[in-house]
């Protein structure tokens, strides 16, 4: 059975998508509609495919073998993907991926 | 001990008495100082029962071992007294210029008793303290009032602190402002100064404060601001300041809004969060003897009200005079944070109560003709504004206003207590709790009230890995987190640069050692923190709080959100009610939340 099977095969099913990306770091953006097309769903790919298409502030918070930086988290629509799959975490079109800082402070 | 001056200055204002109040190695041993210190000068001092407001209540200035020793964010103090909004525990906190000159004068605190019988400021130098007329400054506003106080005392700095009108007036949630833009916000604190005629309290004093290994402590010094300018995270920090907590909070889903209805609000972006203050900044800004700079002035550029400047807006403000308000206009929110902080009120007990009778007049609970006139519907920043100076005088219905949320709602009826959204009688801060279950938690046993100091909401359910809608090790994950806080408002220095350089409990240890000569383990702070806690518990039973003060208003527990990732959450009595009994077993304490006999033999209360 295989785990590669069903990867290509939902690659072959897999439409581009579109994921909303904020990026609170020493650089901040808001709301950046960007289109990708990840070989699976799953954030890992999502990323790989997001780091292949732009550059942004949001380098700064992940490494290019998508590991990050001292002090940063990626939440998916609002949590924390250590408390979801982490990065086998399920995106779908119109998810609302982000990348911080350990904010803190009121 | 080096580190401390080994005294408290302590004032009876009804005769002008004076005493020094030795304070033995042992104390220090056994509470730190700051929180802890503050707990057992208070259990001690103020009989059972006092009326907060009276003569019998003692205001209490602390500092802590590490206060003025440049040790990051060590410019701090904490005012300790019986709230006159909760009738419990209060302590509050601020940086200051005060906190160093205390020490330099030779005292590791002050404590004030009794009541003055005309308006009066306090002058304290190594010399002694001077009891002086307050006839030119009472009336005055906070800004005001420190300007004309610092003119007297010439060119050479000197640490203020005064009240406003809110003080004067009683105003529940007064609060003490220092160095103009700086607040002991919290629990109304101003409204005890203000009950003893007490409007300022300056402070200049010229010793050096004694240090162990000085060597040591610029050395460590020197490695940490190395850590905090290798930080992502300092760096993200210092450049926007609090304001980026909104856009964690809002995307989190527990950004309060519309008086807690809703946990996200889309309009806040780029106009009142991290994106939209910065645009407005004009300089940063580090606090005394701290090398993070991480607050900042602001001006604005555009709105109703631009061209007024503050240092902040804060988090805090933000969110209760913007979202939580439906106010979008980062001028008015700065105008807002400026009036309170020259009528001398906490921005956030007044956002939330606004909130509050914004709702009373959307649901038709209240009318003009109830309110003398006033009418405040959500998004309105001229009637914010209004209703802020109506507060602070007391008149017409401010006056109720100014009681505070709790018993404002209990004067209304008609059902309003269900979301009227504080713990104890003090106000919600700006996190929703249904978006963090173990911000309900923390809220509920906190002893000053619903406060997001002692354990920050967002840390562990939002950034952290705790799954945010479930109770499942809750308990411990706000114990642990009010534990290593305990230790910082004890040894009296800033959450902020421990927070995001990080700076762990390990690296304060070597600053006590530096400072003092003393080693101390993280076993002793950990036994220190649980029975600093512990105590204060003991202060607030002593007042006749349990466990049926630990409670949370009706919409956080029943109601669900109305929007946002956690919509649709609740916390849920059963869920509630398990994560206090997980609580208070964790702390020792019987299933009433009262400390058990061997939780205070153990800690040796």
């Amino acid at each position: 059975m295989g785990s590669k099977a069903t990867l290509r095969s939902t690659h072959e099913k897999l439409k581009p998508m579109e994921i909303v990306l904020n990026v609170f770091g020493p650089e901040t953006s808001l709301n950046q509609k960007i289109s990708v097309e990840p070989e699976t769903d799953s954030l890992r790919d999502v990323l790989r495919a997001l780091s292949e298409r732009t550059q942004g502030p949001w380098n700064r918070l992940i490494r290019p073998d998508l590991t990050l930086e001292k002090g940063c988290v990626i939440l998916v629509n609002g949590r924390n993907i250590l408390s979801l799959e982490n990065l086998e975490t399920k995106i779908q079109d119109g998810d609302e991926i982000t990348l911080t800082v350990l904010v803190t402070g009121g | 001990m080096k580190g401390f001056c080994g005294k408290l200055l302590e004032i009876d204002l009804g005769s002008s008495k004076t005493r020094e109040i030795a304070i033995e190695d042992k104390m220090v041993e056994t509470y730190l100082g700051g929180r802890g210190l503050g707990a057992r000068l208070l259990m001690d001092m103020v009989p059972a029962g006092t009326d907060p407001l009276s003569a019998e209540n003692v205001l209490i200035f602390l500092t802590g071992p590490l206060t003025g020793t440049m040790a990051p964010g060590s410019s701090k103090f904490v005012v300790v007294t019986k709230s006159p909004l909760t009738g419990g525990w209060c302590d509050s906190y601020s940086s200051g210029r005060i906190s160093v000159e205390l020490k330099r004068a030779g005292y590791d605190g002050l404590v004030i008793r009794g009541k003055a019988n005309h308006p009066c400021y306090l002058r304290i130098d190594e010399k002694g303290v001077e009891v002086r007329e307050a006839n030119l400054i009472w009336g005055r506003d906070s800004f005001e009032t420190e300007r004309m106080l610092r003119e007297l005392e010439g060119d050479r700095p000197a640490g203020v602190s005064s009240i406003g009108p809110a003080g004067e007036k009683l105003c529940k949630f007064a609060c003490i402002n220092s160095d103009f833009y700086r607040q002991a916000g919290r629990g109304g604190v101003g409204a005890v100064m203000g009950a003893k005629n007490l409007k300022a309290v300056v402070v200049r004093g010229s010793r050096a404060i004694s240090l162990y290994d000085p060597k040591r402590i610029i050395e460590l010094n020197r490695q940490n601001y190395q850590r905090a300018k290798e930080s992502t995270v300092a760096q993200a920090r210092m450049k926007y300041g609090t304001p980026l907590t909104l856009n964690i909070t809002h995307t989190g889903g527990i950004l309060p809004t519309k008086n807690f209805q809703y946990g996200t609000w889309q309009k806040a972006l780029e106009k009142i969060d991290s994106v939209g203050v910065h645009q407005n900044i004009v300089r940063h800004k580090a606090c005394l003897y701290c090398f993070t700079h991480c607050s900042m002035i602001v001006r604005t550029k555009e709105g109703r009200y631009r061209g007024n400047e503050v240092e902040g807006p804060e988090y805090e403000t933000l969110g209760m005079f913007g979202s939580n308000l439906l106010i979008d206009d980062l001028s008015a929110v700065v105008q807002a944070n400026i009036l309170c902080d020259k009528l001398g009120m906490d921005t956030i007990s007044a956002g939330n109560v606004i909130g509050f009778v914004m709702e009373c007049f959307e649901k038709e609970l209240i009318s003009p003709q109830e309110t003398d006139g006033l009418e405040i519907r959500f998004g309105d920043s001229e009637a914010s504004l209004s209703a802020l100076e109506a507060m602070a005088y007391r008149r017409g219905f401010g006056d109720l206003m100014a009681e505070g949320v709790k018993a404002l709602s209990e004067r209304i009826g008609k059902g309003s207590d269900r979301f009227a959204m504080h713990v104890k009688g003090l106000e919600f801060p700006a996190y929703e709790p249904r978006g963090a279950f173990g911000a309900a938690l923390s809220y509920a046993v906190s002893p000053r009230g619903a406060c997001h100091r002692r354990a920050w909401p967002p840390a562990k359910e939002i950034l952290g890995n705790y799954p945010p809608y479930t109770v499942e090790g809750k308990a411990e994950m706000v114990k642990g987190l009010y534990d290593e806080n305990c230790i910082l408002h004890s040894l009296l220095v800033c959450d902020m640069p421990a927070k995001f350089i990080p700076l762990a409990r390990e690296v304060y240890a070597q600053y006590f050692e530096a400072v003092t000569g003393q080693p101390i383990s993280l076993e002793e702070l950990r036994l220190m923190a649980d029975r600093i806690e512990t105590l204060i518990r003991m202060f607030n039973v002593r007042e006749g709080f349990s466990r049926k003060d630990d409670k949370l208003p009706y919409r956080t527990l029943n109601e669900p959100l109305l929007d946002g990732p956690a919509k649709g959450q609740f916390i849920g009595e059963e869920n509630f009610n398990r994560m206090l009994d997980e609580y208070y077993d964790l702390r020792g304490w019987d299933p009433n939340g009262i400390p058990r006999q061997e939780t205070l033999r153990k800690y040796g209360l």
